[in-house]
């Protein structure tokens, strides 16, 4: 579940970031609706990653201390 | 022990002592007799029962049924006469030369326990200390020792020695001797070939001699050695099986050294060897034979790298295959690191004879549970060619080329690689080398470790900084998006303002240039008219001065003609009449004569 989210929350914002770039004219209502949506996104993404990076260090711990036996 | 020997028996009996009417052999042959039939009366239960037990176990060794052991009556006929010589075995129904030398061993101890408890104990010690003697050759004929050989040699040296000696020694003993076999001095030829074989049986030795002749038949093979110095000849016979397990080729004029066991063949009296293993004498016919069968292999393929396996990585059931008392299985327990494995060690001489038939039996051995099993390793320590003949036996050498199971050999050598290992399907020079070869692949797994683990984290954390990364720049491209619009926004208002601005500029301007052009314009007027007053009244002088009155006013006068102005004289005709015009009236006059003036012009 949690790479996922990560993983999705990625792709999503790709989608908008393309969608900004294809854009001709710039639709203003749908432009700040998008840019709301992106906020959202790195906001999750980044507490996720947070949480993964934090995780990851125990495991980093314990996989040095394993080592070091 | 001379009087150990039955063949004692065909000395006559001393017949000249002599108690009473009966000759002392006569006497005591007649209480041992009394005693005999008396024993023949009883049947010793317990010994039976005995009996029984020890069929029943022998014959589940065997896998056959208890009656192909022996049949009951013969082990009723057993317990009841309880027999302590082999003759009394060979009267007993079911008994013969083969069953003795099968069973006799067990039996004998069996029946002189039992026989232990008779009253006739004079007569049992006698036949008890023969017995044994009887008994430690029947048993020693199945060990192989030169000691006992020797022994066995010895005995029949003696045997054939001065009797005299022996007789004087013995007159005691012979007389229980002569009451003993009284009855059996007498042997018919085939008993009496039987007793000879007996005691051949015992002893098994080793010969050398030179081929003198060769035949070769399906199950056995007929050969003859002769003495290279007297040319005494040994007839010899092996079976197949043993033939083949040898590995040697018979050829006439081989030098050869066989061990076997003497009989006689009964049918035709014949006396010969029954081989068991033949080896070729000298070390140069062992390099010989060794290299032409290299060859034979070879040319087969035996030794082809495309037959040979790769052994399993991180094997962990091992298979070994070695002697337990030498110097390799110390160095390959030594040298084997801890990784947890599972060594099954199957005991196996790597020298001398037995060798060959224990070292294949250990491989077929392995190769039944072929799936139980990872790495197949035989190993020896170094030795000459003679000592390590064992591993250039063409069936080992095939045995190990068929194993299902990967096969290692660290059999030690010095100049000559042993066949086995060249069949091996991995080969390695020693024991040590051994061991290593099977912790190779652990080791580079425990130092791979090391590596993957470093791998594995920063492979990880790398992964993770990436979608940092890729978030940081998502979010400044979404903001950028907002401050893109921003800008443009800001842009155009200023655009606008600007404009507007322009706009604004443009009409001040206008407004200016209107209110000049208004001063401008009534400056302009007021000196218009002025001017226009001059040149108007200037117009009226020129007028006044233009008026054609005036000019009639002088004297002159104007010609018309037909209302037109006549100016010049080319206008006229003689006869015409024109209009003349005074300042004050007029008068028609006709044209007399017209006259051109030369002024004009």
């Amino acid at each position: 579940m949690k790479k996922t989210n990560l993983s999705e929350s990625l792709k999503k914002l790709e989608e908008i970031v393309t969608w900004f770039d294809d854009q001709e004219e710039v639709d203003v209502e749908k432009g700040l609706e998008k840019v709301r949506e992106g906020v959202t996104l790195i906001k999750e993404s980044k507490a996720r990653l947070k949480e993964v990076e934090n995780e990851f260090e125990e495991v980093k711990k314990e996989l040095e201390e394993a080592n070091g036996n | 022990m001379p009087w150990s020997k039955p063949l004692k028996n065909f000395q006559k009996p001393n017949a000249q002592v002599r108690i009473g009417l009966f000759s002392l052999p006569e006497l005591l042959e007649l209480a041992g007799g009394v005693v005999w039939y008396g024993k023949k009366a009883m049947t010793d239960q317990k010994l039976l029962h005995r009996l029984k037990v020890w069929r029943a176990q022998q014959a589940r060794k065997e896998g056959v049924e208890p009656y192909r052991v022996l049949p009951n009556s013969t082990l009723e006929e057993i317990a009841r006469t309880l027999p302590l010589v082999p003759e009394d075995f060979f009267r007993i129904k079911g008994i013969k030369e083969g069953r003795w030398m099968k069973y006799g061993g067990m039996l004998l101890p069996m029946v002189r326990d039992a026989a232990g408890t008779e009253e006739t104990t004079s007569f049992v010690e006698e036949k008890t200390v023969f017995i044994e003697k009887e008994e430690s050759l029947a048993i020693r004929k199945a060990q192989k020792t030169s000691a006992r050989v020797k022994r066995s040699e010895e005995a029949v040296a003696s045997l054939f020695d001065e009797q005299s000696a022996v007789n004087t020694t013995l007159e005691e003993n012979e007389i229980e001797e002569v009451s003993l076999s009284s009855a059996r001095t007498l042997y018919t030829v085939s008993s009496f070939l039987e007793a000879i074989n007996v005691l051949l049986s015992a002893m098994t030795v080793r010969v050398k001699g030179e081929v003198s002749s060769v035949d070769k038949r399906d199950r056995v093979v007929y050969f003859s050695i002769k003495d290279q110095q007297d040319e005494s000849l040994l007839n010899c016979l092996i079976f197949r099986y043993h033939y083949d397990i040898s590995g040697v080729a018979l050829e006439v004029g081989q030098e050869i050294i066989v061990e076997g066991t003497p009989e006689i063949y009964k049918p035709n009296g014949r006396f010969s060897l029954k081989v068991q293993s033949i080896e070729l004498s000298g070390e140069g016919a062992l390099k010989k034979a060794y290299d032409e069968l290299r060859a034979k292999l070879e040319f087969e393929g035996v030794f082809a790298p495309e037959r040979k396996r790769a052994l399993p990585i991180l094997p962990e059931r091992i298979a070994l295959i070695t002697s337990n008392q030498g110097a390799a299985i110390g160095d390959f327990m030594m040298n084997l690191g801890k990784y947890g494995f599972t060594v099954r060690l199957l005991n196996s001489s790597v020298e001398g004879k037995r060798a060959v038939f224990e070292l294949i039996e250990a491989v077929r051995f392995f190769n039944r549970h072929p799936e139980e099993y990872d790495v197949l390793v035989i190993i020896r320590g170094g030795g000459s060619l003679e000592s390590l003949q064992a591993f250039n036996s063409e069936v080992l050498v095939r045995e190990i080329a068929a194993s299902k199971i990967p096969v290692l050999a660290g059999i030690g050598h010095e100049k000559d690689v042993s066949l086995a290992a060249l069949a091996a399907d991995v080969m390695v020079s020693t024991p040590t080398a051994t061991a290593r070869e099977l912790c190779e692949s652990w080791q580079k797994a425990e130092n791979s470790l090391g590596q993957y683990a470093y791998a594995l984290l920063s492979n990880y954390e790398r992964l993770l900084l990436g979608i940092r990364r890729s978030l940081e720049v998502k979010a400044k491209s979404l903001t950028g998006f907002l401050e893109g619009l921003h800008e443009r926004f800001t842009g155009v208002r200023r655009r606008l303002i600007r404009h507007a601005e322009g706009i604004g500029f443009a009409l001040r301007g206008h407004k200016e240039r209107v209110a000049r052009a208004g001063v401008l314009l009534l400056r302009g007027q007021s000196v218009w008219y002025e001017q226009s007053v001059q040149k108007l009244l200037s117009l009226e002088g020129k007028l006044r001065a233009s008026d054609p009155r005036r000019i009639l006013r002088l004297g002159y006068s104007l010609v018309v003609k037909q209302g037109r102005l006549i100016r010049s004289a080319e206008q006229l005709l003689s006869g015409e009449s024109v209009d003349v015009r005074l300042s004050s009236g007029s008068f028609e006059a006709k044209i007399e004569k017209v006259k051109r003036s030369k002024q004009e012009g």
